[in-house]
């Protein structure tokens, strides 16, 4: 599965190819908007991560030009401008998820992979990790092909671990995952404890892995 | 006090001190020419007389009156004239008038002959009130045409100058147009203008200036932070990191959390004071509070905190959508922020006000400081600091006033519409 990431900062660009290389994307850059129009012409994407600053353009009229010609891929668009006009602009003319600076790469990993879900499986978008399947479309957790009876922010987390599987997540990451910008206010990180317990308390009764582990002091981390 | 009213002050003080000691002046120069000319006169009389004695020899024909008269004597050793002021009765004018009088004794063909010879005097006093009167009437005349010049000057003269004024009232730093004073025939008028118009160009250069680098400043420092945390995403994936390397790589991943907020933040501010976010529109102001609440609802069930509402009526203001949503997501994140475990929120609005109080300890510091950017409560010292500064940059922006209170462990923040 083939990204494409136009981004001019350079060390941004080797941390976010060097992530998603891990997870199995073959991540080729673009580092000004020339380059960018180039790449989208020549090849196909499964997903185009676009920075809006640019040298030569606008992340904007790549955007633009991807729509007009019909040319398939997820988009999401990555801004250091947390303007509201921005986002709201991008959304309209086609891109599927907004990223502000600084994100987490996790984050940014997930949603990749949920656009990928959501544009290759159209309808039955499910996730599947061993005897856990998670219909995306219905919001709902199996295990072992029984129903999970899970609130939001446990649904959410599972969803944030099953697309970071071996990847240490940092709970500021998690937290914002699951709180967004209200994360902050929260005294502590405790609440993610108390819902990771839970979470995986749900999983056991119902036949399922202990996947869940602690890193010590950083995190959590999903896998076998 | 107006500059002409104080100029017509200094000018009357000054006017009625130079008109007392000219008019001092006046009387006694001419008191002095006037004594010189009479005396003169009567010195020519005097020899006149004298002369006709000589000749005629028959001074007992000389009729005697109060201005002249010839007393015989005794042979007087030495001849002698002598000037002085008298005062004699007349009796046609009913009062007593001062004379000035030469008596002069000489000797004639064995006798002595005393001349006396008078003239009346100008009253001192007459010469005193002719020329008081004169003086005043000069010095009112000045006076009441000099402001009659200052009234004119000030309609006249200084009209460029009041221009100028209310175009620097009007003139605004964050409407970006400097000011433009027209050109002034006046030497010192037409300085203060160009003095203006390039004092105001120069300010406006530097506010855009000052605007243009703090939104890129916090624009610009997105970047590196990025990378920052990417690299850290990376980093803690290493397995083999030890008890020690992990927890200083979270502190410095918190570190850099810290700060990307500290940034927003203070891109939110500078945005507000920018005066960005221009349209505006009529807002419910309790309809934004629900979303917000619903937005807020998982932190507030993780914290167990009660949601109280008391809406007797429903507020609208003339705002920017994003910046209301802002300005009620900081009141709603600082209640919960600073509320106690299983404490409560309570919402109250009416037609010009709204108001939250929320279950909490005592301030450490003062209320007044609670507006100012950075300043924060110790206990939660993971808070930016930054949120009721933003609160409070949005209020004036809106006209709204923004108090503070806290009483029996009740903190209220109330937001009021200035009419």
């Amino acid at each position: 599965m083939k990204i494409l990431l136009i981004e001019d900062e350079i060390e941004l660009r080797v941390s976010i190819a060097e992530y998603l290389s891990k997870e199995g994307y073959i991540c080729e850059t673009a580092i000004n908007f020339e380059q960018a129009i180039e790449k989208i012409f020549t090849h196909n994407y499964e997903c185009i991560i676009v920075d809006l600053m640019l040298p030569g353009g606008s992340g904007l009229d790549i955007i633009k030009q991807i729509k007009q010609n019909d040319i398939s891929g997820g988009i999401i668009i990555l801004s250091a401008k947390n303007s509201l006009d921005d986002k709201i602009l991008g959304l309209e003319i086609g891109s599927d998820d907004y990223l502000t600076k600084p994100f987490f790469l996790p984050e940014l990993n997930a949603r990749v992979k949920s656009i990928i879900r959501r544009k290759n499986f159209d309808g039955k978008n499910e996730i599947i990790f061993n005897e856990i399947r998670v219909s995306e479309s219905t919001r709902r957790i199996f295990v072992n092909n029984s129903p999970l009876d899970v609130t939001k922010m446990e649904y959410d987390l599972l969803l944030y671990f099953l697309g970071n599987i071996g990847i240490v997540l940092t709970k500021e990451s998690i937290a914002e995952n699951l709180l967004g910008d209200n994360a902050d206010l929260m005294d502590s990180f405790n609440f993610i404890y108390t819902h990771i317990k839970n979470l995986r308390k749900k999983i056991i009764s119902t036949g399922g892995g202990d996947y869940i582990k602690t890193v010590y002091s950083i995190g959590y981390k999903f896998g076998e | 006090m107006k500059i002409q009213t104080k100029i017509s002050l200094y000018f009357v003080v000054i006017s009625i001190i130079l008109f007392l000691i000219g008019s001092f002046i006046s009387y006694y120069v001419i008191e002095a020419i006037i004594l010189d000319e009479v005396d003169e006169a009567l010195l020519t009389e005097e020899h006149e007389i004298y002369n006709s004695l000589k000749t005629n020899k028959t001074p007992e024909v000389y009729n005697s009156t109060i201005y002249s008269d010839i007393t015989i004597g005794d042979v007087v050793q030495k001849a002698y004239r002598t000037f002085s002021d008298t005062s004699i009765y007349v009796s046609e004018e009913g009062e007593t008038v001062l004379f000035r009088q030469l008596i002069s004794v000489d000797n004639l063909r064995g006798k002595s002959y005393t001349i006396t010879v008078r003239q009346s005097l100008l009253e001192q006093e007459d010469l005193a009130t002719g020329i008081t009167f004169t003086m005043i009437g000069i010095l009112v005349s000045i006076i009441i045409s000099f402001n009659l010049l200052g009234i004119w000057s000030e309609r006249k003269l200084w009209s460029p100058f009041y221009n100028t004024l209310s175009k620097l009232e009007k003139f605004e730093i964050h409407k970006v147009t400097p000011l433009v004073l027209p050109e002034s025939k006046l030497k010192e008028f037409d300085k203060l203008n160009k003095t203006l118009n390039e004092l105001s160009s120069k300010i406006v250069k530097d506010y855009k200036n000052l605007k243009e680098f703090s939104e890129n400043a916090s624009h610009e420092l997105q970047t590196p932070l990025s990378i920052l945390r990417s690299k850290l995403d990376i980093l803690i994936q290493d397995k083999s990191l030890n008890e020690s390397q992990s927890v200083n790589f979270q502190t410095m991943y918190s570190a850099v959390n810290r700060l990307s907020k500290i940034i927003n933040s203070l891109n939110i501010i500078t945005k507000i004071d920018n005066e960005e976010f221009s349209k505006t529109e009529i807002l419910v102001i309790n309809n934004i509070i629900n979303s917000q609440l619903e937005i807020l609802d998982e932190v507030l069930a993780t914290k167990d905190i009660r949601i109280e509402k008391e809406f007797s009526d429903t507020l609208e203001i003339n705002i920017n959508k994003y910046m209301a949503e802002t300005l009620v997501s900081n009141l709603l994140s600082n209640a919960i922020k600073h509320n106690i475990d299983s404490g409560f929120i309570l919402i109250k609005t009416g037609s010009d006000f709204l108001e939250i109080t929320n279950s909490g300890n005592a301030l450490s510091t003062s209320p007044e400081e609670m507006f100012l950017r950075f300043r924060k409560e110790s206990l939660t010292s993971d808070s930016t600091g930054l949120g009721l500064a933003i609160v409070k940059g949005i209020c004036e922006r809106y006209n709204l006033s923004v108090n503070y209170n806290y009483a029996n462990h009740q903190h209220t923040l109330s937001i009021t519409v200035i009419k």
